[in-house]
């Protein structure tokens, strides 16, 4: 039935959505919450009309709802950075057979993130964490595509250099 | 060669580049070094960023099939139970449209004028491309598939205390327009150019942006860049 098929799509696009709102939120457990609070208004909306594209369009709810809650937040920055510093421990979202990658350089990287103007994260968080193209990026953000890709590099080098010893991708592997 | 490395580092890494500019620049590279060293730390913040990347954890699997799961069903009914009164958006749209309608196509030209605050923000919003506020909108996006408009979003909030619906909607061609309902009315823009009697339709423009505001039972605002577009919504909306 319908919600079946809203279940289906929303798993699919699950990882990249889980990526998304780990890196707009800068924790793991409002990732979560922000992933379910998606999950529901992307079912009712769903159930009143099927998206011929759900990628973008779990995308753009989940965007949506990040700024709300941005918006309730922004009145207490210092319990997100605190957050993000604080978790030196495996990361609780993770899985077992991931958590051993969650090193302390990633959380690290993911404290830089949140140090990025919020035009620049969410543009790094869509095409780097989520895996948009910047197309489809340019399409959930509604802004052109260069606008998009110059937001995405600035945020690039603001974390090259937030991040100057770490050497990518080496600490992983 | 005068040129811009941190555009030129942009459009590179993301792709953006004809093959016949990015062999230019590929070349180019080896040659500048403010170029060579944009595209390096982009590469560099790529692939930190990319680092971060996790599967979904399995419990947030089952999190999100119980929350579907346990989510009512509605009925087919247009109007679920809502935040604010019912109102009828397309019905009215069926039947022929009474002198009562009004619509305002503002178009503003961007200097800071007296804007009345709720344009602004909606003026505003449409260019950062957000909405009003995350809301769940009491009324299904309006039909305006004929005109190959595809809704991508829909949100409710407030504008300078007005409480506002947006619905945005992308072509394929990638134009964009957001309709924003308000049980209250829009103020007028200044500058506003009336487009049938006096309480009729009127238009303004702000920079490119084109909005167009209509009075139904509810007060509606269409914003976009393409003119053409934005007056073909109105139309498809019976308010023109």
């Amino acid at each position: 039935m319908g919600d079946d098929a809203f279940l289906d799509a929303f798993h699919e696009h699950l990882d990249r959505l889980h990526n998304l709102a780990r890196g707009l939120t800068g924790n793991a457990q409002d990732a979560e919450d922000l992933v379910s609070e998606t999950c529901l208004l992307a079912l009712r909306g769903w159930r009143r009309q099927r998206p011929d594209d759900p990628a973008p369009w779990f995308a753009t709810i989940c965007l949506n709802a990040a700024r709300s809650s941005y918006r309730r937040r922004a009145a207490r920055p210092v319990e997100v950075w605190a957050d993000s510093w604080l978790a030196a421990q495996p990361d609780p979202d993770a899985d077992t057979a991931h958590a051993a990658l969650v090193s302390l350089d990633t959380l690290r990287v993911r404290a830089a993130m949140q140090q990025l103007p919020e035009v620049q994260l969410q543009a790094i968080t869509l095409m780097d964490l989520a895996g948009y193209t910047a197309a489809q990026t340019a399409s959930i953000i509604g802004a052109p595509r260069g606008t998009v890709l110059a937001r995405v590099h600035r945020g690039r080098k603001v974390l090259a250099r937030l991040l100057q010893e770490e050497v990518p991708g080496a600490a992983r592997r | 060669m005068r040129h811009d490395a941190e555009r030129d580092a942009a459009r590179f890494l993301g792709g953006a580049m004809s093959p016949v500019e990015r062999e230019e620049f590929t070349r180019h590279l080896l040659a500048c070094n403010p170029c060579w060293s944009e595209v390096e730390q982009g590469r560099r913040g790529r692939r930190l960023a990319e680092s971060t990347r996790t599967a979904a954890p399995g419990a947030l699997r089952d999190r999100v099939r119980a929350l579907v799961e346990a989510e009512p069903a509605r009925t087919p009914a247009p109007l679920p139970a809502t935040r604010r009164p019912a109102r009828h958006w397309l019905a009215p749209l069926g039947v022929p449209v009474a002198a009562a309608a009004a619509v305002a196509l503002i178009l503003t030209s961007g200097s800071g004028t007296t804007e009345p605050p709720a344009l602004r923000e909606a003026v505003a919003d449409f260019s950062d491309g957000q909405l009003p506020g995350a809301q769940l909108p009491a009324l299904g996006a309006p039909d305006l598939s004929r005109l190959n408009l595809s809704p991508v979003g829909a949100g409710g909030g407030t504008y300078a205390g007005l409480d506002v619906d947006g619905y945005a909607y992308r072509d394929d061609a990638g134009r964009r327009i957001v309709l924003y309902l308000s049980d209250e009315a829009f103020p007028e823009a200044p500058g506003a150019r009336r487009m049938a009697g006096e309480d009729g339709p009127w238009v303004a423009q702000r920079g490119d942006v084109t909005v167009l505001c209509a009075r139904l039972p509810h007060a509606l605002l269409v914003v976009g860049q393409d003119d053409q577009l934005v007056r073909q919504a109105a139309s498809e909306l019976g308010v023109l």
